[in-house]
């Protein structure tokens, strides 16, 4: 039986104390009246659950369950409901950012608190800081004495203090809260896919700090498996801990427009892969993904590209090694 | 502290192309790069929409109006990680508004583009005429052709698709008006063709155009040689075609793009340029002295790829390119 309503890769659907250690906790983070231009984004959980069942069904109703990776031949089952646990969504409160914050922070405090990986799909990319904090949360409760890496693939740096009327919270200042948390090593952070002109003081504070960026023409001249792996590098030094933040704005906007602040990164679904292959070849304890807003792509392509990026991160825990004819 | 408790500057006031000074044109001087709005569709019939382009270019624009916001400290190009000087847009960059071209007839409208056009070129002011369709080129043109001869660089755009253009001079039937404005330039020999310069059409001329054009000393371009040239080269053919006339004009058109960059073309076809090369070219010309860039064929009534409109922002990353260029701020050595 499938729950009613779509749920990640069709994962079944449960409470916060219901994951497991080393499993992954789903997040819906609904909300994107933090962003300062096109919203959207609060249709993004709701989209991203609908499009990752395209790829989970198409793989149990149309190959039985098992499918072959065209890349070695090797043989791969599908057993989402061994790894992932749905927990829906974070109640939201349109009237106070901090209510709101504090929801989504609980509950992937929840999940990170029992050993377990949240996996928070936003809303605009602001959402990223609570569901970091509560995942820094989660993990001093665990281990008071570790520090976290992170990476973050975008378009931009979100690293201002404050961003006009949007005051300090919102979808500019998401990696500077996050820079913050107590338990983050400031020095391991890392930014992919930085695009254009950025803040010369924000520059500079990251620079001091010891953070390392990868514009988009980074990842054009090197490559992007290569910049991958100097980030990871990076980002896990002297921490056994990573967490990653995924922004699907980073790609071109000629690939995926349904996002709230395009780039002409020239960044393609390939390269964007790519990325993703290395980073999710790490102990990845928690993560998000923000910024898909269905509603400003009638295609629909940029929630099915997005689920696509889910799906290389995921792919290694939803599925499970197989053997031809395994039924 | 609430979260919220401050005005954004971004989205009010005056729209004027990135936050720039509002400014008459008798204020002009040679220092400034005027942007005026050229709201006219004329000939391209198919599909209307590209008079609110320079509305919609404006409102984009403010996306990119890093001098005029007190919320940011310096912009810094991160691929370069060079600082960028955006102080000297405040007093050169500024924006005279739209010709008044609602409810005029073809021909008024015409004049009326002709004679603002004029009035600029006499205060010696370089111009941004946003179109508008390609309609706007040739009275932009006609309004600093009386000081002399005219160089002209389309940057994708409609080219004349059929021969003996340079025969008309002589006495034959008239290029029509719904012409490519290079082919109507052309044809009156109001602008020679040793004196332009053609990048990247998505249309296909005529094969006795293309030799007749070439072999009267005219450049042209497909997107392969465009993206292959070397900008130092491209701002010396610019530089070249400036000194050897009286005044060089430049039209930049939606098609020079990559139609699977953006949908907003007014006509959309295979060939064109990725934006770092369209980005090149821009930023090379604009170390020339140019006396007008005209931006025509986009059209943001197009949903393009979607109802995000990536067709405006790459264009305005584009022009900041040109603007830079023009305003000094970047340079490039010709050889």
């Amino acid at each position: 039986m499938r729950p009613p309503a779509p749920s990640l890769f069709d994962a079944p659907l449960g409470d916060v104390k219901t994951v497991a250690e080393g499993s992954i906790g789903v997040v819906g983070m609904p909300t994107d009246w933090t962003h300062s231009s096109r919203i959207g984004a609060r249709e993004g959980p709701d989209a991203l659950r609908k499009a990752t069942t395209e790829i989970s069904r198409g793989v149990v109703d149309s190959l039985g369950g098992t499918a072959v990776d065209p890349s070695d031949g090797s043989y791969w089952r599908f057993n989402v409901s061994a790894s992932v646990v749905d927990c829906g969504d974070a109640p939201i409160d349109p009237a106070s950012v901090e209510r709101t914050t504090e929801s989504i922070a609980a509950m992937t405090e929840s999940i990170s608190a029992r050993g377990a990986i949240p996996l928070a799909l936003g809303g605009d990319h602001y959402n990223s800081f609570p569901a970091c904090l509560g995942y820094a949360r989660g993990l001093a409760k665990r281990h008071p004495d570790r520090r976290f890496g992170y990476i973050q693939i975008d378009g931009h740096l979100d690293f201002a203090d404050r961003l006009g009327a949007w005051g300090t919270h919102n979808h500019a200042t998401n990696g500077r809260r996050i820079s913050e948390l107590p338990n983050i090593e400031r020095a391991n952070m890392v930014w992919i896919g930085i695009t254009g002109w950025v803040d010369g003081d924000e520059l500079a504070l990251i620079e001091a700090m010891g953070g390392k960026i990868f514009s988009s023409g980074d990842v054009h001249k090197l490559g992007a498996a290569e910049v991958a792996r100097q980030a990871v590098q990076h980002a896990t030094r002297g921490c056994e801990n990573l967490y990653l933040s995924i922004d699907i704005d980073a790609m071109d906007a000629g690939f995926l427009p349904g996002t709230g602040s395009i780039v002409p990164s020239g960044i393609t679904p390939r390269q964007y892969c790519q990325i993703l292959d290395v980073i999710a070849q790490e102990q990845i304890d928690g993560l998000d993904i923000a910024e898909v807003a269905p509603s400003l792509d009638p295609s629909g392509r940029t929630e099915r590209i997005a689920a696509h990026l889910l799906y290389r991160v995921l792919r290694n825990r939803i599925f499970s090694p197989a053997m031809p004819g395994d039924p | 502290m609430p979260m919220r408790d401050a005005p954004l500057p971004r989205m009010a006031g005056d729209l004027t192309f990135m936050r720039s000074r509002r400014a008459s044109v008798e204020s002009l001087h040679a220092d400034n790069l005027a942007i005026l709005g050229a709201p006219i569709e004329d000939n391209i019939g198919r599909k209307a929409g590209t008079r609110f382009a320079p509305t919609a270019i404006r409102e984009t624009s403010v996306y990119f109006g890093w001098h005029a916001n007190p919320q940011f400290s310096h912009p810094v190009d991160i691929d370069k990680r060079s600082a960028i000087d955006t102080s000297a847009m405040h007093g050169r960059l500024v924006d005279v508004g739209d010709i008044p071209l609602e409810g005029l007839e073809a021909q008024s409208a015409v004049f009326a583009i002709r004679s603002l056009t004029r009035r600029i070129a006499e205060q010696n002011a370089s111009t941004i005429v946003l179109g508008g369709d390609d309609s706007i080129v040739e009275p932009a043109i006609d309004g600093a052709i009386d000081k002399g001869s005219v160089g002209f660089i389309q940057i994708g755009g409609r080219l004349p698709g059929h021969s003996s253009l340079f025969e008309r001079a002589s006495g034959a039937e008239p290029v029509g008006h719904d012409a490519p404005p290079l082919a109507r330039l052309l044809s009156d020999g109001r602008v020679e063709a040793r004196n332009v310069m053609v990048m990247v059409s998505p249309s296909r001329p005529g094969i006795e155009f293309v030799r007749d054009f070439q072999q009267a000393g005219g450049v042209l371009l497909n997107a392969a040689a465009v993206a292959e040239a070397r900008a130092e080269d491209i701002t010396k053919n610019a530089c070249t075609l400036a000194r050897s006339t009286r005044s060089l004009h430049v039209q930049f058109d939606a098609s020079a793009f990559r139609p699977s960059l953006h949908g907003m073309s007014e006509r959309p076809a295979f060939g064109g340029l990725t934006l770092p090369d369209v980005q090149k070219v821009l930023g090379a010309i604009g170390q020339a002295p140019v006396s007008s860039l005209m931006v025509t064929g986009l059209n943001p009534t197009l949903s393009g790829l979607s109802v995000v409109k990536t067709g405006l922002r790459l264009t305005v990353t584009a022009l900041l390119s040109y603007i830079y260029g023009r305003l000094g701020l970047t340079t490039i050595q010709a050889e």
